[in-house]
C-alpha cells in the first residue's frame, strides 16, 4: 500500500512538474514494485497445496515476468536467462578440471511441471528458488548510476529479442502464450518511456514511440500464434523501431561510451552496418582496417604458408564455392568444411567450438599435420624471403613479419567475408520488393511451426543468440550416418574436447546464410541435399529416427511439415544466397 | 612410551650422579614427586576415558530431549578443555581427579548440570586459554596428506577439520565441498569465529573454535538460495585493526549460470536464520570476483581500497582484469571503479617479461553489469590476464601494504598463445605512496618460463603474503605438460628479499588414496592458507584448505549440509569433500 501510494507520487511528480529528477529512479520504483507483486504470487505457488488453485497465480506471476522482462533482462542478464531458459541440463566446461553441471530451475520448467507433468511437489520447490533469486535482485538493486544511454539499451534490447526470441515461442512450451507476453514487454517500455519525456527535444518521437509500439503491442495481441505474419512483424515493425531508435539517439544526443555487438549507429537488424566486428573478436579500433583485409586475403590464398608450399586457407575454403569445398570431407579430414561467410559473428570456432577465436584457431590449421603440418615459430619463414610480405607488415603493423600479426590479418579479413546483400535482407530492409510469397511463407514456417529460428537465431541464422550475441550455442541433433542410417554418427562431437559425456553428439550452430551453395550438409557431410536435411528436422532429429538419446536438444517430436511447407521453407533458405 | 623413555633418562641420571650425595637427594625428590605426577595422571586419563565412553554411551542409545542432547554436547566441550588442561605443568592434578570423579558420578546419575556447573567454574579459576594445536579431526592427520620437501620437514601439519567430523554443539552440521577462503576472528569470550567459503556448494559458513582452538560448532551464514548459487571463492576479513573499520567479511562472488557475480559482503555475527540473504556491495561492479582484498589502513591514510580480482576465463583473449575500488575510510558504497592499465599501452599480458617491470595506470570504469564493464575494460584497453586469482599485501604495516601480490592460474587455447599466461604467473604490484591510481607491476614469477625458477608451475592459484615471504598454493588446471609440471598441487614459499623460491609441500594424494581418500587422478586444490600467528597468539602459525576432489561419502550420499544446499538440484559432483589444517613452523 505504502509502496503503491509512493508510485504514484512519483506518477504525479513525473507527469506535473518541470523535474530534474533523474528517470532511472522512477524506472527503479517501477521494478521494484513489480519484483515485489512476483514475489507474491509465486510465495502462493510454494505454499500451496492443490495444483490447479497454481494455475491462476502461475499465469500472474508470468505476466509479470514479461512486464519486468526488459528491465531484468538488462540489469541481470544472466539471472534473467537462467530464469527463462529451457528446460535442458546446463553445462559449463570452464577447463578440464572445472566443469559446472547445473539442473534448469526457471518459469519455463515451472511450467511443466505444472501443466504437464502436474508434480506440485517439485514446482513448489522450483516456485521457492524463483523467489529466492528474485528477492536477492530485489535487495540489490541499484539502478540510479544509469544514464540515458542504459536506457536506450535497455529498449533495443528488448525489441531485438522480441522480433528474435519472444515472438518465435523460446519461452512458453506448454501454454503458448508467447505473442501475448511479448505484448506485455512492449508495454512496459510504453511506461519506462514516459519517465524520460523530458529527455526528448523532438516532442514527436515519443508521439512516434507511442504510436508504434501501441501499434506492434495490438497486432500481437490479435495474432493466431498459428498463422502469425513473422516477416510482416521483422520488416515493418521492427525495422521501424530500429529507424525511430537511431533517430531517439541523435535527439537525446545520446553519449554512447562504445559500440556493443550492434552498432549504436545501426538503423536496420539485416544490414552490413548493423553489427560491431570488434565485439565478437575483442579488440580495440583498427587502423587501416581495409588494408590489412587486403593483407588477409594474400595470406589466406598464401601457399607458402604450409610445409609442403601447396597447401593454403584457400584450398578448402573455395572463394567461389563460398569458402566451402563442397566435399563431405576435406583431404583426410573428419569433418564438412563450413562457410566462412559470416564467420565472425560467433565466439566458438570449429564444430565443436574448441576455439575461442578467429585468430586462434588457424593455430589447430597451422599445426595439423593434413593442413599446413607446420608450427607456429616455423610456417612463416618462407614468407620473411619474400619483399612484399616484408614491406605490407612494416607498413601496416611497424613490425617484421611475426605470427601474431599473421594471424590478426587472417582473421580480419575472415571477418570481413558476408556482407548481408541477399534477396531476403534486400528486401527487409525495402530496397526491393521481389520476394515471392512462397519465401515470405517459408520464413514465416522457419521462424514459427518449424521451429528453425529458436536454433539459427536471425538475423545471422547461426547459434550467436540474440539481442546480447555473447554466446554460442551447440546443439545435439542426432545426425545419423546417412539420411536414412539406422545409427547415429560416430563423431562425439564436443566431448572430445573435455571427456564430458552428457555432451557427445554436440556440434556447433552453423549459419545458413548462404547454405544453397554449400552443400552437403551436417557436420559429417551425410545430406546431400536441403530436402534431405528437412526431412530429418521433419522426423524429430536422431530420436525421430528411433535413437533414443538422452541429451538430444532438439525436440523429439515430428514437426508435421507438409511437402508444401518444405517447399516453401527452401525457397526462403534460397532467398539467403549473398551476391557474388 | 614416553614413560619408559623418562625411567631411562632418570636412572641414567642417577647413575651419574650418585657420587654426589645432596645432587642425588635432589634428584631423587624430583623422581618422586614425577612419578607421583605420572601415576596421578594416569588416573586421570582413566576417568577421562570412562566419561568420553559414558558419555558415548549416552549420545548413541539413550532416548534424549533435545535439551540432554545439548547437556551432553556441553558435557563433551569441557571434557575436552579440562583434557586438554591436563599436559600443562601447572595444572593441579589431584582438583582434576577430584572434579572428574563429582562429574563421573553426576553422569551415571543423569544430573548432568551439576558436572557441567563444577566444570565450568573449575574452568573459569584457571587459565585455560593456552592454545592446544593438535590434531582434531577424524581425517589423517597432514604427515599422510602431504609430502613435506626438503628444508620444510620439520614442519607440523595438524587436521583440524574435515567433512566427516561431527562437532559437538552442531551435530548435523556438515562442512562442505570446495572449501575456500577464509578469515579469523578471535571473540570476547575467548573463543574463535573462523569465516570460512564453500565454493562447491555456494555458500559461506561460521565455524567457532573453543579456547584451546577446537572446533566446537559450525553454521552456515549465507547458502545457495541466498547467493543465487553463485560460487563463493576466496574471501578476506576487514578487521578494525588492520584496515581501520570492520569487521566485515567480503567474499568473492564469481558467477556462472543463474548466478550473481560480484562482491559479497557478510557481518561475521551474522544469525544463520538469515542464511538465505546476501548483501552486495554494487558500486565494486560485477566480475568473476575471486577475491576482494582491503587494503591495510596505513597504504592510504583517509581512503578505503578494495582489490578485485577477476577470474574471468577466454579463450580468444585473456580478459581477467585487476580492479580496485576507491572510497573513503569505510566507504564501500559510494567510491569509484577503477581498472588497471600499462601506461606502454600493452595489449596482452603475455608481453610482459618475467621480473621486468613496468608502469601502470588505474583508469574509471563506469559501467557495473558485467558484459557491459568486460567491454568498457576492452574499449579502455585495461590489462586483460588469463584469470586474476587470489591477491595479498606485504603485511607489516606502513608502506609495506603497497606492495601487493597477485596470482594469473593461466589457461590453455590455441587463441591464447602469445596473449595470455598458459601454466601461471605470479605478479608484483607497487602502488605509489600518494595515489593508489598509478605505480608499478612486474611478473616476478613465470610458469611458461620453462627453464626459469618458476618452471615447476601448474597453476598458481592462492597467494598468502607475510613480511618476507609470498606462499603460493596451486589448483592444477590439468596440462602436466613437462616432468616439472607433474606433480600433485603444490605449496611454494618465495623469498621477497631474494627472490627464492622453494617448494615447500605437495600434496600426498598416492598415500591420501590409500588410506581411503579420494583418487589420484583428480588433483586436489590447496587454498586458504592465512596466518593466524597474531591471533591465536602463536607463532609461524597458518591455516591451510586442500579441496579434496574426488573424495566422496563412500555410501554414495553427499558431503553437504542441507542448510547450505540442497543437493537434488545438483549433479553429483559437488558431492567431495574438504579438508582444513593448521600449519606451524612456516618463516613470516
Amino acid at each position: 500500500m505504502m509502496r503503491f501510494s509512493l508510485l504514484v507520487l512519483v506518477f504525479i511528480t513525473v507527469n506535473c512538474t518541470p523535474k530534474k529528477e533523474n528517470p532511472a529512479k522512477s524506472v527503479e520504483l517501477f521494478y521494484l514494485n513489480r519484483l515485489e507483486k512476483l514475489e507474491l504470487s509465486l510465495k502462493v505457488i510454494a505454499n500451496s497445496n492443490n495444483i490447479d488453485s497454481c494455475a491462476t497465480y502461475f499465469i500472474n506471476a508470468r505476466n509479470i515476468f514479461k512486464e519486468i522482462e526488459p528491465i531484468l533482462a538488462f540489469t541481470d542478464a544472466i539471472i534473467y536467462e537462467y530464469l527463462n531458459g529451457p528446460n535442458l541440463l546446463k553445462i559449463e566446461e570452464e577447463d578440464l578440471t572445472n566443469i559446472k553441471f547445473q539442473n534448469p530451475i526457471g518459469f519455463q520448467v515451472l511450467e511443466e511441471n505444472l501443466y504437464l507433468n502436474k508434480d506440485l511437489n517439485q514446482a513448489k520447490k522450483e516456485a521457492e528458488t524463483l523467489i529466492n533469486r528474485l528477492k536477492l535482485i530485489k535487495n540489490n538493486v541499484r539502478l540510479e548510476p544509469f544514464e540515458p544511454y542504459h536506457f536506450l539499451w535497455l529498449v533495443r534490447d528488448q525489441l531485438i529479442r522480441v522480433a528474435t526470441l519472444g515472438i518465435s515461442n523460446m519461452d512458453s512450451p506448454v501454454l503458448k502464450r508467447h505473442l501475448k507476453e511479448s505484448a506485455l514487454t512492449l508495454t512496459t517500455l510504453k511506461s519506462l518511456f514516459t519517465f524520460y519525456e523530458n529527455s526528448f527535444r523532438d516532442k514527436s518521437l515519443i508521439e512516434k514511440w507511442n504510436l508504434n509500439l501501441s501499434r506492434a503491442i495490438l497486432a500481437l495481441k490479435q495474432a493466431d500464434p498459428e498463422s502469425f505474419d513473422y516477416f510482416n512483424y521483422h520488416k515493418n515493425i521492427n525495422e521501424s523501431f530500429l529507424k525511430l531508435w537511431h533517430k531517439t539517439t541523435l535527439d537525446w544526443q545520446a553519449e554512447f561510451p562504445f559500440d556493443l555487438a550492434i552498432k549504436n549507429s545501426a538503423k536496420s537488424l539485416y544490414s552490413d552496418s548493423t553489427f560491431n566486428k570488434l565485439y565478437f573478436s575483442k579488440k580495440t579500433k583498427l587502423q587501416n582496417e581495409k588494408d590489412i583485409i587486403g593483407l588477409g586475403e594474400k595470406l589466406f590464398f598464401e601457399k607458402l604458408l604450409s610445409k609442403n608450399g601447396k597447401t593454403s586457407c584457400g584450398t578448402c575454403h573455395v572463394k567461389t564455392d563460398y569458402f566451402t569445398d563442397r566435399l563431405k570431407f576435406p583431404f583426410k579430414g573428419s569433418r564438412n568444411t563450413p562457410t566462412l561467410t559470416y564467420a565472425v559473428y560467433q565466439n566458438k570456432f570449429f564444430y565443436d567450438g574448441s576455439s575461442g577465436s578467429l585468430d586462434g584457431q588457424i593455430i589447430s590449421v597451422i599445426k595439423n599435420p593434413n593442413e599446413f603440418h607446420s608450427s607456429l615459430s616455423q610456417y612463416f619463414t618462407n614468407l620473411e624471403k619474400t619483399d612484399y610480405y616484408k614491406k605490407a607488415f612494416k607498413n601496416l603493423y611497424q613490425k617484421p613479419i611475426n605470427d601474431l600479426d599473421i594471424r590478426d590479418a587472417l582473421a580480419t579479413y575472415v571477418a570481413s567475408l558476408g556482407k548481408f546483400d541477399s534477396k531476403f535482407d534486400k528486401n527487409i530492409r525495402a530496397e526491393e520488393n521481389s520476394l515471392s510469397l512462397s519465401e515470405k511463407k517459408g520464413f514465416n514456417i522457419f521462424m514459427g511451426k518449424a521451429k528453425c529460428g529458436n536454433c539459427h537465431f536471425s538475423p545471422v541464422f547461426n547459434g550467436t543468440v540474440p539481442p546480447l550475441f555473447s554466446e554460442t550455442e551447440l546443439e545435439h541433433l542426432g545426425v545419423p550416418n546417412a539420411p536414412n542410417g539406422n545409427k547415429i554418427d560416430t563423431d562425439l562431437g564436443r566431448f572430445y574436447v573435455f571427456n564430458t559425456k552428457e555432451r557427445k553428439y554436440f556440434f556447433k550452430t552453423p549459419t545458413l546464410r548462404n547454405i544453397e551453395k554449400t552443400a552437403p550438409y551436417m557436420h559429417n557431410g551425410s545430406f546431400k541435399t536441403l530436402e534431405e536435411v528437412l526431412d530429418f528436422y521433419n522426423k524429430g532429429g536422431g530420436n525421430g529416427m528411433g535413437f533414443n538419446e538422452h541429451f538430444q536438444t532438439l525436440p523429439s517430436e515430428p514437426l508435421n511439415l507438409s511437402d508444401a511447407d518444405k517447399t516453401d521453407l527452401i525457397n526462403f533458405l534460397k532467398t539467403l544466397t549473398d551476391t557474388f | 612410551m614416553s614413560r619408559i623413555s623418562v625411567w631411562v633418562i632418570l636412572f641414567s641420571l642417577i647413575f651419574f650422579s650418585a657420587c654426589y650425595k645432596d645432587e642425588f637427594d635432589a634428584l631423587q625428590k624430583q623422581f618422586d614427586s614425577l612419578n607421583s605426577r605420572l601415576s596421578k595422571l594416569e588416573t586421570v586419563d582413566q576417568q577421562i576415558v570412562s566419561i568420553n565412553a559414558a558419555l558415548n554411551t549416552l549420545q548413541q542409545t539413550q532416548k534424549k530431549t533435545e535439551e540432554d542432547q545439548q547437556k551432553l554436547a556441553k558435557l563433551q566441550i569441557l571434557i575436552n578443555q579440562i583434557s586438554s588442561l591436563k599436559a600443562s605443568p601447572a595444572a593441579d592434578l589431584d582438583k582434576i581427579t577430584q572434579l572428574l570423579t563429582f562429574v563421573n558420578t553426576n553422569i551415571a546419575a543423569k544430573d548432568y548440570d551439576k558436572g557441567i556447573v563444577a566444570m565450568e567454574t573449575y574452568l573459569k579459576s584457571v587459565d585455560t586459554s593456552i592454545i592446544q594445536l593438535k590434531d582434531r579431526s577424524k581425517s589423517p592427520n597432514g604427515k599422510n596428506m602431504f609430502s613435506l620437501k626438503p628444508g620444510f620437514e620439520n614442519t607440523e601439519i595438524y587436521s583440524l577439520l574435515s567433512s566427516e567430523d561431527v562437532l559437538p554443539l552442531s551435530p548435523n552440521f556438515v562442512y562442505g565441498s570446495l572449501a575456500d577462503g577464509n578469515g579469523l576472528l578471535k571473540n570476547g569470550d575467548d573463543t574463535y569465529s573462523l569465516i570460512n567459503n564453500l565454493e562447491g556448494d555456494y555458500s559461506v559458513v561460521r565455524i567457532t573454535l573453543d579456547r584451546s582452538f577446537s572446533p566446537i560448532r559450525g553454521e552456515y551464514i549465507l547458502n545457495a538460495a541466498g547467493s543465487a548459487n553463485t560460487a563463493m571463492c576466496s574471501g578476506t576479513l576487514i578487521k578494525p585493526e588492520e584496515h581501520g573499520f570492520g569487521p566485515l567479511y567480503l567474499s568473492g562472488g564469481e558467477g556462472g549460470n543463474g548466478s550473481k557475480p560480484g562482491v559479497y559482503a557478510l557481518d561475521p555475527a551474522k544469525k544463520s536464520i538469515y542464511r538465505n540473504e546476501a548483501k552486495i556491495l554494487t558500486s565494486m561492479g560485477e566480475w568473476y570476483v575471486e577475491n576482494a582484498v582491503t587494503m591495510h589502513k596505513d597504504a592510504y591514510p583517509s581512503q578505503t581500497v578494495v582489490m578485485i580480482g577477476d577470474d574471468h576465463g577466454d579463450d580468444a583473449t585473456p580478459q581477467g582484469q585487476f580492479a580496485i575500488y576507491v572510497g573513503a575510510r569505510g566507504d564501500l558504497n559510494t567510491g569509484k571503479l577503477y581498472g588497471l592499465r600499462l601506461k606502454n599501452n600493452m595489449r596482452y599480458e603475455a608481453e610482459m617479461k618475467e621480473s621486468e617491470t613496468y608502469d601502470f595506470e588505474m583508469v574509471e570504469l563506469k559501467e557495473k553489469r558485467i558484459d557491459l564493464l568486460n567491454n568498457e575494460c576492452v574499449q579502455k584497453r585495461i590489462m586483460g590476464f588469463s584469470r586474476v586469482e587470489d591477491i595479498d599485501y606485504k603485511k607489516g604495516g606502513g608502506a609495506n601494504g603497497r606492495e601487493v601480490y597477485f596470482a594469473v592460474t593461466g589457461r590453455k587455447s590455441n587463441g591464447l598463445i602469445g596473449k595470455g599466461t598458459t601454466y601461471g604467473r605470479i605478479y608484483k604490484l607497487n602502488f605509489d605512496e600518494n595515489s593508489p591510481l598509478s605505480g608499478k607491476i612486474s611478473p616476478v614469477l613465470d610458469g611458461d618460463n620453462l627453464t626459469g625458477k618458476a618452471k615447476a608451475f601448474h597453476s598458481p592459484d592462492n597467494v598468502l603474503v607475510t613480511e618476507n615471504y609470498v606462499y603460493i598454493q596451486e589448483d592444477p588446471n590439468g596440462y602436466p605438460d613437462t616432468p616439472d609440471k607433474t606433480h600433485f598441487a603444490q605449496v611454494y614459499q618465495y623469498n621477497i628479499k631474494t627472490g627464492e623460491l622453494k617448494t615447500v609441500l605437495e600434496c600426498d594424494q598416492m598415500k591420501a588414496a590409500a588410506l581411503g581418500y579420494g583418487i589420484s587422478t583428480k588433483l586436489w586444490e590447496i587454498t586458504g592458507m592465512v596466518d593466524i600467528s597474531e591471533t591465536i597468539g602463536v607463532p609461524n602459525t597458518f591455516i591451510m584448505i586442500t579441496q579434496n576432489h574426488g573424495w566422496d561419502p563412500k555410501d554414495g550420499s553427499s558431503f553437504t549440509d542441507p542448510d547450505a544446499s540442497v543437493k537434488n538440484y545438483l549433479l553429483d559432483q559437488h558431492r567431495e569433500g574438504s579438508m582444513m589444517f593448521i600449519v606451524k613452523g612456516l618463516a613470516r
